[in-house]
C-alpha cells in the first residue's frame, strides 16, 4: 500500500497544446486518458518500488509481467497504464546511487514490449502521456529511495 | 423534515422490516408458545395469529422504505452534479447576461434500454439526466448510441462512440452552423438545404432537424468515464456561433472531475 503524496502533473502536459484538426471538429485528448498525478514509493509488502499513475477516475488493475524487473498495472476496463512495479533487486542500478535514466529506459522498454503484445492499444496516446508524466516527475518520484530500506 | 432525517427514518424502517422478515417472524413461526416463559407467551401468540398479514406487510415496508430512500434522499447526488454542471457553464460563458437556456450544459447517461419511440428500445441510448440552470429537461430528447459507432446520433452520440472531446465549430474555423429558427432568421433561405447542412455537421437526421429546429449553433462534447468504463457524455450547447472558452471548460472539468465522478456512481 503506497502512502506517498501525489505529485500533480503540470497542466501543460495534461492539456494538449496542438488540437488535432478534423474537417469540422477538433479532437482533443480525452481527459480520462491523461494522467493527472503520479507517485512512487517502495512497497514493503510487495518488496518492489511502485509508481502509481492517477487519472480522473479510479479503476481496478491487473498485472502484466514484462520481465524479471518490470510489471505493469493495466486498467481492467480501460487498459490504461495505471502503474509500474519495479523489482529493485533485479534492477541493474548502482547500489548507492541509482541511475534515473536507467530506470526510465527500463520502463520504456517494458511499455514498448507490452504494446507489441497488445497491438490494439498501440494507437492510444495514454501510454506515451503516462511515460511523459513519469519522466517529467522522475527525480521527485525516485528520490523517495527506490531501493529497499534494508539494502 | 430534511433529507438527512428522512434518510435515517427510511433506513430505520428498512432495518425493522428486514429484521422482522428475516429473523423475528421465522423464529416466531418455529417456536411453540407452550415451551416459553409466561412473559413471552402473550406476545408470541399475538404475533403468530397475525403472521399471515404481518409478514407480507413487513416485506412491503422494507421494500417501500428502500425505494423512498433511493428516490427522495439520494437526490443529493443529482443536486451535487447539477451544481458542478453550473460551474462548467459559468466557466464557459463568464459574465454572460443572456437567458440561462441560451447556453446549457447537459449530462447524458448511456442506457442500453430506453423507450424513445424512434428506434428499438434496446438499441443503446444517451438519455439526459441532469442539466445546468432551471430550464426543463426533456427525457424524450435522447440520442441513439448503439454499439455500431457509425449509427450514433448527434454530438452526444459521436462523442460517445469516438470517446473523444468534440468541439463544433473549431476555434479557428470560419464555419458557423446555420440559424434554423424562422422567427429570428432575418434572411430566409431554403429551410431544407439549411437543415441538411445543420444535420450533416451535427450528425443528426435532416427530418429530425426540420421537426425540432434546434437553436444551438455551437457544441462541446466531453466523454465521461467511470471506473475505466464509458458512462455517458457532457454536452455544452450554445446559441452563440462559437464556444470561446472550450479549453477553460475542459480545464474546469478536470478540476471537478474526481468528486463529479464519485457522485455519478450514486446517480441512478
Amino acid at each position: 500500500m503506497t502512502t506517498a503524496p501525489w505529485i500533480q502533473v503540470e497542466p501543460s502536459l495534461r492539456m494538449r497544446s496542438e488540437p488535432r484538426q478534423g474537417l469540422q471538429l477538433t479532437l482533443f485528448v480525452p481527459p480520462h486518458e491523461v494522467p493527472q498525478a503520479v507517485r512512487g514509493e517502495f512497497d514493503k509488502q510487495l518488496k518492489k518500488f511502485v509508481i502509481e499513475i492517477r487519472y480522473l477516475d479510479d479503476e481496478d488493475f491487473k498485472r502484466e509481467t514484462m520481465d524479471d524487473t518490470v510489471c505493469l498495472r493495466i486498467g481492467k476496463n480501460s487498459r490504461r497504464l495505471l502503474g509500474i512495479e519495479l523489482d529493485t533487486a533485479n534492477l541493474n542500478v548502482a547500489q548507492v546511487q541509482f541511475q534515473l535514466k536507467e530506470v526510465e529506459e527500463e520502463i520504456k522498454r517494458a511499455v514498448t514490449k507490452f504494446l507489441q503484445k497488445d497491438q490494439a492499444q498501440e494507437e492510444r496516446e495514454n501510454y506515451a502521456l503516462a511515460i511523459k508524466a513519469i519522466e517529467s516527475k522522475g527525480e521527485q518520484l525516485l528520490n523517495r529511495s527506490i531501493l529497499a530500506p534494508a539494502l | 423534515m430534511n433529507r438527512k432525517t428522512l434518510h435515517v427514518v427510511f433506513n430505520s424502517l428498512f432495518g425493522i422490516g428486514g429484521f422482522c422478515n428475516a429473523i423475528l417472524f421465522p423464529i416466531v413461526l418455529e417456536t411453540q408458545p407452550d415451551s416459553l416463559a409466561q412473559l413471552l407467551k402473550a406476545p408470541v401468540n399475538f404475533l403468530r395469529q397475525r403472521l399471515w398479514w404481518l409478514w407480507p406487510a413487513s416485506f412491503l415496508l422494507a421494500a417501500l422504505a428502500k425505494f423512498a430512500d433511493k428516490k427522495i434522499c439520494d437526490r443529493w447526488g443529482h443536486d451535487a452534479v447539477k451544481e458542478m454542471l453550473e460551474i462548467l457553464r459559468e466557466k464557459g460563458f463568464p459574465g454572460n447576461k443572456e437567458p440561462v437556456h441560451f447556453h446549457r450544459v447537459t449530462l447524458f447517461k448511456h442506457k442500453r434500454w430506453w423507450l424513445c419511440w424512434r428506434f428499438w428500445p434496446w438499441s443503446g441510448w444517451l438519455v439526459p439526466v441532469v442539466r445546468s440552470g432551471h430550464t426543463t429537461l426533456n427525457h424524450q430528447t435522447c440520442f441513439l448510441a448503439p454499439d455500431e459507432a457509425d449509427h450514433a446520433e448527434g454530438i452526444a452520440g459521436r462523442c460517445w462512440s469516438t470517446k473523444a472531446v468534440i468541439l463544433i465549430p473549431t476555434e479557428d474555423s470560419n464555419m458557423t452552423l446555420p440559424l434554423l429558427n424562422p422567427e429570428v432568421n432575418a434572411k430566409p433561405h431554403d429551410p431544407h438545404a439549411m437543415a441538411e447542412i445543420y444535420a450533416k455537421e451535427t450528425f443528426m437526421d435532416t427530418d429530425w432537424v426540420l421537426k425540432k429546429l434546434p437553436h444551438s449553433r455551437s457544441f462541446l462534447g466531453i466523454p465521461v468515464v467511470v471506473q475505466g468504463q464509458p458512462w455517458g457524455v457532457i454536452v455544452v450547447d450554445s446559441r452563440a456561433t462559437k464556444i470561446q472558452c472550450a479549453k477553460g471548460i475542459l480545464a474546469s472539468y478536470e478540476e471537478i472531475a474526481r468528486p463529479f465522478i464519485k457522485c455519478l456512481e450514486r446517480l441512478s
